[in-house]
């Protein structure tokens, strides 16, 4: 499988405070790549740094290389809002946008002046979530009515229709109920056909259920990165086997 | 010892106490007194026909006209400029620039600026200065624009209610969740696209809070109108951006200062200060029910 | 690498035009805010300028001769006893034969109705705030502050309306005044306009005091009076005091009610119960008649200025001692 993305030897502050150092990387096409590691440790900046939403940060600063399908995301000049439809991201807490559900799905196609067919393309994309039996009644209802499990779903389905190549997904089920969780794990199991995935969980279970391979970050450093399976059985590193074995976390 | 820290701190109590009760009596007598006085003559004939000549009798019509007229001019241009500074400051600036720091500056010491140097402002800058070049350029120097008129006057409050309407809608822009920002950012939004699409449609409230009180303020304020246009007595409406225009505060000014018989002129004027009155509170109840709303909705979110 | 003409990724060169176009104006927006403060005042001084170079304008009236005191010899500096008297020595008539521009009287009337509305308004709202901060229950909370809006929000014609129409017959009344218009019936009416910004930025002041101060004094056996004066007040001191500044600058401005009830005779003297001119009275009155271009035009706009520069270092001063206070109670 060939990489899609690549980090060499990237670096991240906050002001002063370093949360990356010198990260270097591979997403490889097609897979899910799990993000484990205990808070503080610069899962959230990685994801957030691949598709410059790091950038809404006054105070942020990167150094090193990041390329996608061969361009430096940070050297070359990028076109942000292209860059963010071609990684999609959805965050820890869902974020309706105020409006019904269409108009959420809806949202980001128009955002590239697309109107009019979008039907069957939301469909597909609520289907993908694992929502569209739940809400195919109620497209024109507010967002805000579905439970928190439905919201998530409903931003997955939102990003996917921006037909990303990668999704980032920043602790998706962080807050939701094993059933919703449950849903959302099977549709990346579907998803995995399309796109590739970078699911950031603190959830080290969730890790070792849906990934290929995992990474495991502490304190802004990669510690280890390899197939789950061995992440998890037969780690190199010792603080590896303490985090996934519970011993800290 | 003991006895006498009491005694001080009822008298404290009793002064600061009295104080307030002071500021609820003037309020209320200032009040009252307009009311008991204007209402007897408010009356739709009052409120729909022209003054009459000697200032003693008829009613308010062009005075009200004028000064509708004039906020609504006022309003078109001081709601874009207020809203696209705030904006600006919220949106778009970086939040330590010198340039941010610098317009909130203005901002602030704007609103401070003495009503009649707005006026001596507007007579200087608008009637004078573009007026003057207005005529020169487009009027073969015929005195069209380079005098007072509802159009200079307009400016002139637009630029004096600037400070209201950017604080309203900086509050609203305020009120948004950061949430709904990053959310369309991370669809491939642009900046102008999160604004547009999501910050201001959000931010309704706050501008329509910005613009009410701003027309409360401008229709209230005198001085600035003194010499860029208002006039006591004129025989027609104001149709033209360059007419002279009657005005409700304006009018008040002259019934008191200068109407010849002040015993024949009262009830008018008590009466036409209640109107002026009226509307100026009931535009600022409005305002204010919008803004406890949105405050609402920022506590909840 | 990449070629730039395949790779949608990579930013072309033509963007987005209209989004440019509307970025700029909305930075435009922030620089025509800066811009109107400037403009406001380079356009009064403007036309005051002249007072300083102008050697037409310098035949009738020059900075020093808006100063200086009539000799006494002259005719005008001669009471009815033909002695020459101080207050008759710094007239202030513009009008025909022999302009004369004084400042003093002006100066004075100022003055004069700024400390009267002062004396008014700064114990009176602050007396009040720190009731409402300190002491006020509620009820009283919802009460003033809303009273204290509608006051705001009377428009300062009504307030010159009602100090004319009423406070002025009502004071003469009560206290056997002479003048029925005079400092006193102008520097309430004043107060009325000021006690709205003292009221307001006191308050906030004495409430950003964190309630810790209070719950300690008290925890040491204070009673509510005793924690007021002597550690919520001292710690609110600057705001308070911007407070008084801020209000300082209000009056100095204010322009109708002083033009409405001061009687607007350019007298010189310091008994408050006389009619008497303030600078801002003294513009709105006489802009109207001093043709465009004369020297009592130019002498008005010298005013305004002054005015400007007045009022813009109070407001100046009173927010800084806001900030001051601001940074003093978060560390």
């Amino acid at each position: 499988m060939k990489a899609i993305l690549e980090l060499r030897g990237f670096s991240a502050w906050y002001g002063h405070h370093l949360a990356l150092k010198e990260i270097s990387l591979e997403v490889l096409s097609g897979e899910i790549l799990g993000v484990i590691g205990p808070a503080g440790g610069g899962k959230s900046t990685l994801i957030r740094s691949l598709n410059r939403m790091n950038d809404l940060d006054p105070k942020f600063r990167a150094d090193g290389t990041v390329r996608y399908r061969g361009i430096d995301l940070y050297k070359d000049p990028v076109d942000l809002a292209v860059l963010r439809r071609k990684l999609g991201m959805v965050f820890a807490v869902p974020v309706p946008l105020p409006g019904s559900i269409y108009q959420n799905l809806a949202f980001g196609p128009s955002l590239n002046g697309k109107k009019g067919e979008l039907d069957a393309r939301v469909e597909r994309c609520l289907k993908a979530s694992f929502l569209w039996e739940e809400v195919k009644d109620r497209l024109t209802l507010s967002a805000f009515a579905l439970s928190g499990g439905q919201q998530q779903r409903l931003c997955l389905a939102r990003t996917l229709m921006l037909e990303p190549e990668v999704l980032l997904l920043d602790e998706p089920c962080s807050g939701l109920d094993p059933l919703s969780t449950a849903k959302i794990e099977e549709a990346l199991q579907e998803l995995k056909k399309e796109v590739t995935v970078v699911l950031v969980t603190n959830n080290v279970m969730q890790a070792s259920r849906c990934a290929d391979r995992t990474a495991f970050f502490l304190q802004g450093r990669l510690v280890e990165c390899g197939p789950t399976e061995q992440i998890f059985v037969n780690p190199k590193e010792k603080t590896t086997r303490d985090y996934v074995s519970g011993r800290f976390g | 010892m003991a006895r006498w820290i009491k005694v001080v701190a009822a008298l404290f109590t009793g002064l600061t106490g009295l104080s307030c009760l002071l500021i609820l009596a003037m309020v209320a007598i200032i009040l009252g007194n307009i009311a008991i006085h204007g209402w007897p003559s408010l009356s739709w004939t009052f409120l729909s026909t022209a003054p009459s000549a000697d200032l003693g009798g008829g009613g308010v019509f062009p005075a009200i006209f004028g000064t509708v007229a004039l906020v609504l001019l006022m309003t078109v241009a001081v709601v874009p400029l207020g809203v696209a500074s705030a904006v600006y400051l919220h949106e778009y600036a970086p939040q330590d620039s010198r340039i941010v720091a610098l317009v909130r500056l203005a901002l602030q010491n704007l609103a401070g600026v003495p009503a009649i140097v707005f006026g001596l402002f507007g007579l200087g800058l608008f009637v004078r200065f573009a007026g003057g070049g207005i005529d020169a350029i487009f009027f073969r120097g015929q005195l069209t624009f380079g005098q007072p008129c509802i159009l200079w006057a307009s400016l002139t409050l637009a630029i004096l209610t600037l400070p209201t309407v950017v604080v309203a809608t900086e509050e609203a822009l305020r009120a948004v969740p950061r949430s709904y920002r990053e959310a369309a950012y991370a669809m491939g939004a642009t900046r102008w696209q999160v604004t547009w699409r999501v910050v201001l449609p959000q931010s309704v409230g706050g501008m329509l809070t910005g613009a009410i009180l701003a027309v409360s303020r401008g229709a209230g304020e005198v001085a600035p109108i003194l010499f860029t246009g208002a006039a006591y007595y004129l025989r027609d409406l104001p149709t033209k951006l360059n007419d002279q225009f009657m005005e409700l505060g304006y009018h008040v000014f002259v019934l008191t200062t200068q109407a010849p018989n002040v015993e024949k002129t009262k009830p008018i004027l008590y009466s036409t200060v209640l109107v002026l009155l009226l509307v100026t509170f009931a535009l600022n109840f409005v305002a204010v029910l919008i803004r406890s709303r949105i405050r609402r909705r920022l506590r909840t979110t | 690498m990449a070629d730039p003409r395949i790779d949608p990724l990579l930013l072309r060169a033509r963007g987005r035009p209209w989004e440019k176009a509307i970025e700029f104006s909305i930075r435009s927006s922030a620089v025509i805010v800066i811009a109107a403060l400037v403009l406001i005042f380079v356009f009064v001084a403007k036309e005051a300028i002249p007072l300083l170079t102008s050697a037409e304008v310098h035949r009738e009236v020059t900075i020093p001769s808006m100063i200086a005191p009539l000799p006494e010899d002259h005719a005008s500096s001669l009471n009815s006893e033909g002695r020459p008297e101080f207050s008759l020595r710094f007239p202030w008539q513009p009008g025909p034969p022999e302009p004369k521009y004084k400042l003093l009287p002006l100066l004075v009337g100022t003055l004069k109705v700024t400390f009267v509305a002062l004396l008014f308004a700064l114990p009176v709202a602050i007396g009040a705030a720190i009731f409402t901060s300190e002491f006020a229950p509620q009820v009283a909370r919802e009460l003033i502050k809303p009273a204290v809006e509608l006051l705001a929000g009377i428009p300062s014609v009504v307030i010159g309306f009602f100090a004319l129409m009423v406070l002025a017959t009502w004071l003469q009344k009560s206290f056997a005044i002479t003048y029925r218009l005079n400092a006193v019936t102008a520097g309430i009416g004043l107060g009325l306009a000021v006690i709205p910004i003292v009221y307001t930025v006191a308050e906030d002041a004495l409430s950003a005091v964190p309630q810790s101060f209070r719950d300690g004094s008290s925890a040491l056996g204070a009673n509510r009076w005793q924690t007021a004066w002597r550690v919520v007040l001292p710690a609110a001191t600057p705001g308070v005091f911007a407070a008084c500044v801020l209000g300082a600058g209000r009056a100095i401005g204010e322009t109708m009610i002083v033009l409405m009830s001061s009687g607007n005779s350019a007298t010189l003297s310091l008994d408050p119960t006389r009619s008497f001119r303030s600078f801002s009275a003294t513009i709105a009155a006489e802009l109207g008649e001093a043709p465009h271009g004369s020297p009592h035009y130019h002498v008005l706009f010298f005013i305004g200025a002054f005015l400007f520069v007045i009022t813009f270092l109070l407001n100046l001063a009173g927010h800084w001692y806001v900030n001051r206070l601001r940074k003093k109670l978060k560390g």
